[in-house]
């Protein structure tokens, strides 16, 4: 059956396939110019006038009190913080999926699991430290 | 560029200009992440000296204006006032026409809660229900308009009765009219009772415990969600409340979603009342003959309107026109009370907090007491004020003078 | 064993030229700009539909003119810079926002390869051999531009919007992450061509062997995040307008708003479409759009017929998307945190030691299914177990039975 699928792809007899980051450089530059361009489009068509209360920061009608930029709540970090540690562990996951699929030995899987019930151990922690409750 | 302050305190306005609100009030809160640390609120930014206005005009003009102390619950503020000035001409109104004034304040508060539940879905980005509400209350709008030739203002109340009688095939549309509303009535118990995120969302939001709610002198659903049976409509009867059979509603969760529950049980008690109006509605006449000029005497006539305890006081003085005239809208109450409820909880609280005790910012604005300087209340004449205003404002930067100046023909600076 | 073998020469072609793959992006952007313009007022539409109301209908028949309206409102108004901002950092806003959410399109299969004229032209812009990773990063990348516009704003709402989405953004990161590890897991690669290939077939002559159907919580995990992703209501916090008027976007004006708004959206087709390359089979539709046993069907039609079906696709999750979105209230930050923290972090874990340990012992399809349950029933349990009960159902609507004053 998969044999015959169609899709032009990759991993072929002919060997590993190429990723073409060409196109993607093509992309981006092209995403970066339409998004510059309707900036500079707008901002051309578009009237402008200015007034003192017009560019006073909008603070929901009343005279604006303190300072916007001020320290977040040290919740905002420690979210970072955990997302952090487990992004860097979805990283090294790719990989290992990739592979994995490829032999399925039992020490692979042996390896992943002790990595991830590590990862585990931290997240019961940061759980029982309260980190994962948000009130 | 950050700010040297050490504290991790923001302080955040809501209004008076802010998609949260629907009528122009300031609360200021002060937010630690998420959570509210403090919370104040300031009124009258829509005040419209309207109780000083009244006294400028004769009784029956003075109604009219009343009624329009509020768009939503017209009907309770005019009942209340005429109630009062019944009282002191000493004019007891026939049977049919208390009758009358009980159908509309009935069919008032249905339209009144089928927008407050609309608004709070509103509130906590459930516009489906707003929708769904606000279409149901086209019904009960309909009904309106045909009792009293409007949808909103009724204008039905004049002393000594009402206006319009009520015909046989009228009542027997209210009562079609009544069918739906209880039929959709039930649809919404069902939501709110079943839908496991609403009444996530709801639940433990702007909690207002039983004995906080006596102390803050809340009225109303907010109060009766605390479990505070008072209804003056048991507690004080008016009109024809006192043949009725009904319940009082309550609720034991002193949140927001006790509110949503005491409003909803009131929609399927007021579809039952209307019922019992239509059934032993008396004849005879609507109206009885009413003086041009009202005695001396003051009266204080309290209403249940849809948000609490509505209080009006007349006082008159012999002549056409009220010496004084002073009204206590039920949000005057109930909004201490939102101080309390917004303590402790989250920014994502703060408007269905606000809306859950259905606010009426123009009824409650009044006067502000201006203060010295020099200590003690003073009276600022409004050229003075107005000084104050600009001054205030130029102090912080913004010269409001010279806007004119600014934005003179559109011209662009 | 689950390399794919290629019997067609044709297909091996190497990438499209320069000015093919040009061509491409242009129409790709092309298209995509237009099914976006024209999802806002197929939202409206739906919306209208669910609420009982007739919906936009006055510019042009049907209101089809609706998002040229738009459009050209966004042009014309005022493009207003107040001068308490960052200047560079809130002109850059945008342009961060839209860019990674166009980029995004670059690695989506959606058609294939077709032969026009005795030339190879593949339907989709670069073949990379790490997509997955590639569009979880485009994802990522745009959280930055709404991040630095809220902080450029310098009001409160939108510093505590911008901070809002990107702990949003960076939670619901995790299960999404760990939701492609299994998908990858199971089709062995992280090319998205490849991943739609393995989903190739059909069980009993009728069952397409999409993931979909083997990996039902992995797909649930999924939408969640991705509705997540891509600010949608129930999770729209960032821009909760009765809470934080617009959020990140309350000083922003004109287009640079209208890019905000396209941003969004276009992550909604992008992250649909990638929906429906790892759990609907990509372009694969029983054969008819060309994955025939029989052949290699190149022919342009066979093209334009897989695009059709990748767009449908993408169209369902749309459709079930704003179907989310117009029966549920917005949930609030503690509730949102607990559910990416608490629920689908967990259970996206177990699911990659589920799916590994199906793997590991060769096991048949339905033994995914298997694993997918149980670890449903884990969560369950686990959630249960640990008192983070949903509130339920309460029946206590208190009659007062009073006498007559």
């Amino acid at each position: 059956m998969r044999a015959a699928f169609v899709i032009a792809s990759l991993e072929s007899a002919a060997g590993p396939y190429p990723s073409d980051w060409l196109p993607v450089a093509m992309l981006v530059l092209i995403a970066v110019v339409f998004a510059v361009g309707t900036l500079a489009l707008s901002a051309m068509v578009g009237r402008s006038r200015r007034g003192p209360v017009k560019d006073s920061p909008y603070e929901a009608g009343v005279v604006p009190v303190g300072d916007a930029r001020r320290r977040f709540h040290v919740r905002y970090y420690v979210i970072a913080m955990v997302f952090l540690l487990f992004d860097v562990e979805v990283v090294l996951l790719f990989p290992w999926a990739v592979l994995f699929n490829a032999d399925r030995s039992g020490f692979l899987l042996a390896e992943m699991f002790v990595f991830l019930a590590i990862l585990a151990v931290g997240y019961v922690y940061a759980w029982r430290k309260g980190v994962l409750r948000f009130d | 560029m950050v700010s040297k302050s050490r504290s991790e305190n923001v302080q955040i306005p809501i209004g008076p200009q802010h998609p949260a609100l629907k009528e122009p009030e300031s609360f200021l809160i002060t937010l630690q992440g998420e959570r509210i640390t403090k919370s104040g609120v300031r009124l009258g930014y829509n005040h419209r000296g309207i109780e000083k206005a009244c006294e400028q005009r004769t009784y029956i003009q003075a109604m009219y204006l009343i009624e329009r102390v509020c768009g939503i619950c017209s009907h309770s503020h005019s009942t209340a006032f005429v109630q009062a000035v019944e009282e002191v001409a000493g004019l007891q109104i026939p049977r049919r026409a208390s009758y009358i004034r009980t159908l509309i304040g009935e069919l008032e508060r249905v339209h009144s809660h089928l927008l407050w539940l609309g608004v709070a879905g509103h509130e906590i980005g459930f516009d489906t229900l707003l929708m769904y509400t606000w279409r149901d209350r086209e019904v009960v709008m309909d009904l309106l308009a045909l009792l009293t030739g409007n949808r909103v203002n009724y204008g039905i109340n004049t002393f000594g009765g009402v206006r319009r009688d009520v015909d046989a095939a009228q009542m027997e549309q209210v009562l079609k009219g009544v069918d739906i509303l209880e039929e959709r009535t039930k649809y919404y118990i069902t939501v709110a009772t079943d839908e496991v995120t609403l009444i996530n969302r709801l639940s433990n939001v702007g909690k207002l415990a039983h004995d906080d709610a006596v102390r803050l002198g809340a009225v109303g659903p907010t109060a009766r969600a605390a479990g505070v049976a008072r209804d003056i409509r048991k507690d004080d009867p008016y009109a024809a409340y006192a043949d009725l059979d009904f319940n009082v509603v309550t609720a034991t969760q002193a949140d927001v979603y006790g509110r949503t529950l005491v409003r909803v049980g009131e929609l399927l008690e007021s579809c039952k009342m209307i019922r019992q109006i239509i059934k032993n509605m008396p004849d005879g006449p609507v109206t009885v003959k009413a003086p041009r000029k009202v005695q001396a005497g003051e009266a204080f006539s309290r209403y249940e309107a849809p948000r609490g305890e509505d209080v009006h006081y007349v006082r008159g003085n012999g002549s056409d026109k009220p010496e004084r005239v002073k009204v206590r809208a039920p949000t005057m109450a109930n909004v201490q009370a939102v101080a309390h409820m917004l303590q402790d909880g989250y920014l994502a609280d703060v408007p269905i907090v606000i809306a859950a005790i259905d606010p009426c910012f123009s009824c409650t604005d009044r006067l502000i007491g201006v203060a010295r300087e020099s200590g003690g209340r003073g009276i600022m004449t409004w050229e003075q004020a107005r000084q104050a205003g600009i001054e205030w404002h130029r102090a912080r930067g913004i010269d409001f003078t010279r806007l004119n100046e600014t934005f003179r023909c559109g011209e662009p600076r | 064993m689950n390399r794919i073998v290629f019997d067609n020469p044709l297909l091996l072609a190497a990438a499209n030229g320069p000015l093919a793959t040009l061509l491409l992006i242009v129409g790709l952007i092309i298209v995509m700009l237009t099914v976006v313009s024209y999802l806002i007022l197929f939202e409206r539409w739906i919306a209208a539909q669910i609420q009982d109301r007739v919906g936009p209908n006055r510019a042009g028949p049907f209101g089809l003119l609706q998002p040229v309206a738009d459009i050209v409102k966004l042009f014309i108004k005022e493009d207003f810079t107040p001068s308490h901002v960052d200047r560079k950092l809130y002109w850059l806003g945008p342009i961060w926002v839209i860019a990674p959410a166009i980029i995004g399109m670059a690695v989506l299969p959606i058609g294939g390869t077709v032969v026009v004229a005795g030339h190879a032209f593949r339907l989709q812009v670069a073949s990379i051999d790490v997509a997955a990773l590639f569009l979880l990063m485009t994802g990522s990348m745009g959280v930055y531009g709404l991040v630095v516009g809220g902080w450029a704003s310098d009001t409160k709402y939108s510093v505590l919007g911008a901070l809002r989405s990107a702990s949003q953004l960076i939670s619901y990161e995790v299960p999404a992450g760990l939701v492609v590890v299994s998908i990858v897991l199971v089709a062995g690669s992280l090319r998205l061509e490849t991943i739609a290939a393995h989903q190739a077939g059909l069980w009993w002559g009728w069952l397409p062997h999409w993931l979909i159907f083997t990996q039902p919580l992995a797909f649930l995990i999924f939408i969640v995040c991705i509705l997540a992703e891509c600010n949608r209501l129930p999770f729209d916090l960032p821009e909760a307008e009765q809470e934080l008027i617009g959020g990140f976007h309350t000083e922003y004006s004109s287009m640079k708003f209208g890019l905000f708004f396209l941003a969004e959206f276009t992550n909604a087709v992008v992250a649909s479409l990638l929906t429906a390359v790892l759990f609907l089979g990509g372009f694969g539709f029983w054969g008819l759009a060309g994955d025939q046993p029989a052949g290699v069907q190149t022919q342009w039609y066979f093209g334009l017929a897989r695009v059709a079906v990748s767009f449908g696709k993408a169209g369902l999750i749309i459709l079930l998307m704003m179907q989310i979105r117009w029966t549920l209230p917005r949930f609030r930050f503690d509730q949102l945190a607990k559910l990416a923290w608490q629920v689908l972090v967990p259970a996206s874990l177990l699911l990659v030691f589920a799916n590994g340990i199906v793997l590991w012992l060769h096991a048949p399809p339905w033994a995914y299914l298997l694993g997918n349950v149980a670890v449903a029933l884990l969560v369950a349990v686990g959630a249960w177990l640990l008192g983070g009960r949903v509130t339920g159902r309460q029946r206590t609507l208190v009659l007062a039975e009073r006498s007559h004053a």
